[in-house]
């Protein structure tokens, strides 16, 4: 292990934009941390660079990382619902997800592509609290989402599901 | 590669159908963007209702929004988690929360590894938690049968018998007759059973016949035929009135109760045999060289038989197997002084590497309404309890005295019996090498007229039917079990009260119980009358269907098919 920590981290996103942070909050990705773990401190003098990400997004996301940076580490197992069963999001990444769709779903991109689970959590999760309770027709129209269905097609399905509408 | 779809910021509001694929940043369907595993990330987190509207927005979200993991976790929430939670003991929370690796699925882990449509596997519990099914009838017989007709249900096939069509079998899937093979002139049927442990698409059967007498059949469900296999001749004991088929097992009771218990098998079959380290010792053994020497295809020869003097009709026989033991029970109804009726059990330990009686047992549930004095008193009535053991407390609560049972189901552990006074009473038995209890009865309330029959499965389901009107219920009894004796199943103490509440009538969907009586109308049943004209006889249930007979008062027979898929 390499005692001679750096302590401050270059990432360069994809318009070339470079950013020091704190190591701590790089690794809140898990993207960045395994990075640095394999290759060893010393390769990234340059700055490792986020080709996915614009700077915008990027400073978004270290906002996020920043205030989560002494979060306890997620649990390994992805597959288990440590998304709980509630959509809660606690008060802060609240206020933080109120962005435009547009860079919604740029962090939703850029938390799944540098690995923040808990991030991404919450952007799915904001999503899913936008879909829901809406009817088909509100849910295309906040998403732009076009009908490929024809009417008839649209009612079989509708049909089939009969079963579990409000209970 | 997610198809995608997207139009033009100028198209909002209004639906173009041929959606632009260019890639244009000014493109407003960000949703769409997201790869499927994104959006099965997002739809994770969305409830029912909503996911079934997500399937009606596109080719794509219809395909996303029924993703089978998504089902598979709802369906563990909501149905196996529930369980799960009951069960005493030490409970990490992770491993109770759902993850498709490491989650406690109890036995519903028939379900995985198989490729399950887990949607429909949900909805089909949802629909019978709701009671919700379809009706559709089968004509069976055009008069009453004497006695009456005689059916059992096992792996998608009803089987019916009775004097005059013989014995028939009835496919679930296309509700029609499979098979069917005539009896024989004079004999009567008066019980039935079906092989407990039948696999491969055969049923083992077993009927017992008013000459004492009894037969078996294998019923090939795909060959759709029945083959007979054999038959035992009338005994001078008298009419069998209850039998039960574990192969290589069958155990009798006659009228006048006299248990008898064949095999087939006319030695120990290989793999027992490495057992019998643990009943070595067993002074029975020399008894073994008597009863080998016939040939396999020989029929059976009588491993015991004993005469019972306590066993009053209703009763239920059943047969079960472990490694070392053959377990024969007979569940039936006991009358007591004070309070009516209760339930007796008495099992029958055989070795089956000796195939003797190692021991026979008895137990009886209490009375209800019944306090020992060495029970601690009900905590509401703390000084009646000691003084006063007999009228209990839950006297007052209408748990007096019991009426006889009509019927019995025993499915271990559970004894489900049915009274005319619209009540069940469930009892648990408690079965260890060392004592067999049964606990004392928990009443069922919940029918509007007299129960004429139930089925109970081993897993705490129930299915209750009752003689007159279109009643139909459906328990899941399983953890809301009462009693005050230290619980070492599966249990938790719930209050009494809430028997009320665990079952679900079942209703018809609308537009088919429009179909059923439009049937009645204009079909056989002339004057067919759903409220007083029929008799439900008998009530029979798998996972997905709830098969009932009835009688009409023109006397012609159907089987009612409800089917919750």
């Amino acid at each position: 292990m390499a005692t001679s920590a750096v302590t401050e981290i270059k990432l360069v996103s994809n318009d070339n934009t470079e950013t020091m942070v704190d190591r701590a909050v790089a690794e809140r990705s898990m993207l960045i941390k395994n990075m640095l773990d394999d290759m060893g401190d010393g390769a990234f003098e340059q700055g490792i660079p986020i080709p996915n990400v614009n700077d915008q997004v990027l400073q978004k996301i270290l906002t996020w990382c920043k205030h989560h940076k002494d979060d306890p580490p997620t649990a390994a197992d992805d597959d288990s619902d440590s998304r709980k069963k509630t959509t809660d999001i606690e008060e802060w990444d609240q206020k933080y997800m109120q962005v435009d769709q547009e860079m919604l779903f740029e962090i939703i991109l850029a938390a799944n592509y540098l690995d923040i689970k808990p991030l991404l959590d919450v952007g799915c999760k904001t999503v899913a609290n936008m879909i829901k309770g809406k009817s088909p027709e509100e849910i295309r129209k906040t998403f732009n989402i076009t009908n490929d269905f024809t009417p008839e097609e649209e009612e079989q399905i509708r049909r089939e599901n009969e079963w579990a509408e409000d209970r | 590669m997610p198809s995608k779809r997207r139009r033009s910021s100028a198209s909002e509001g209004i639906s173009f159908p041929s959606a632009k694929r260019a890639r244009t940043r000014n493109s407003l369907d960000h949703l769409s963007d997201l790869s499927d595993e994104l959006l099965i990330r997002i739809l994770h987190n969305v409830p029912i209702q909503t996911l079934i509207k997500c399937q009606r927005l596109s080719h794509r979200f219809y395909t996303l929004a029924g993703d089978s993991q998504i089902w598979k976790n709802l369906y563990y929430n909501r149905f196996v988690l529930p369980r799960a939670l009951r069960i005493p003991g030490p409970k990490t929370d992770s491993a109770l929360h759902f993850s498709s690796r490491s989650s406690k699925w109890l036995d519903d882990n028939t379900l995985l590894g198989k490729k399950t449509n887990w949607k429909g596997q949900y909805k089909l519990r949802y629909n019978w938690s709701i009671g919700a099914c379809e009706v559709q009838e089968i004509h069976v017989a055009d008069r009453p049968s004497v006695p009456s007709m005689l059916v059992k249900l096992a792996e998608g096939v009803v089987l019916t018998i009775d004097k005059g069509d013989g014995l028939r079998a009835w496919g679930l899937k296309g509700r029609e007759l499979i098979a069917s093979c005539a009896l024989q002139e004079d004999v009567i049927p008066t019980c039935l059973a079906v092989d407990e442990e039948s696999k491969d698409h055969q049923l083992g059967i077993a009927v017992g016949f008013m000459d004492g007498g009894w037969g078996t059949w294998r019923l090939n469900i795909v060959g759709k035929e029945f083959v007979d296999v054999y038959k035992h001749p009338p005994s001078s004991n008298g009419m069998l009135s209850a039998v039960a088929y574990a192969n290589p097992y069958i155990l009798t009771i006659t009228d006048s109760q006299l248990l008898s218990l064949y095999t087939f098998t006319p030695a120990p079959t290989p793999p027992i045999i490495d057992e019998d380290g643990e009943v070595a010792g067993e002074e029975q053994e020399t008894i073994q060289g008597t009863e080998t020497p016939a040939p396999l295809d020989a029929g059976p020869h009588l491993l015991a038989s004993l005469k019972s003097h306590t066993s009053w009709p209703p009763l239920s026989l059943s047969i079960r197997t472990t490694s070392s033991t053959i377990i024969a029970s007979i569940a039936y109804s006991l009358p007591t002084y004070y309070s009516g009726y209760t339930i007796g059990l008495q099992e029958l330990h055989l070795s089956t590497t000796t195939g003797t009686i190692t021991f026979s047992r008895l137990s009886s549930a209490l009375p209800q309404g019944f306090s020992s004095l060495l029970s601690s008193p009900t905590p509401s009535s703390p000084s009646s309890g000691a003084s006063s053991p007999a009228p209990g407390n839950r006297r007052n609560e209408g748990m007096g005295s019991n009426t006889r049972p009509t019927t019995l189901s025993y499915s271990h552990p559970y004894i489900l019996a049915t009274h005319p006074d619209n009540t069940l009473t469930l009892y648990l038995c408690t079965s260890t090498a060392s004592t067999l209890h049964i606990s004392p009865g928990t009443k069922l309330w919940g029918h509007t007229s007299s129960v004429s029959s139930a089925e109970i499965t081993a897993r705490g389901k129930a299915v209750s039917v009752s003689t007159r009107g279109n009643e139909l219920r459906v328990w899941e009894l399983e953890g809301g079990f009462s009693s005050s004796t230290p619980s070492k199943n599966r249990r938790l103490n719930r209050r009494d009260t809430q028997a009320g509440d665990r079952s679900v009538k079942i209703r018809p969907e609308s537009k088919d119980g429009e179909i059923e009586h439009a049937q009645g109308r204009s079909g056989v049943l002339e004057e067919y009358s759903e409220e007083v004209g029929a008799q439900k006889r008998w009530v029979g249930f798998d996972d997905e269907m709830v098969i009932v007979l009835k009688e009409s008062e023109q006397g012609t027979q159907a089987l009612m098919v409800y089917d919750f898929t």
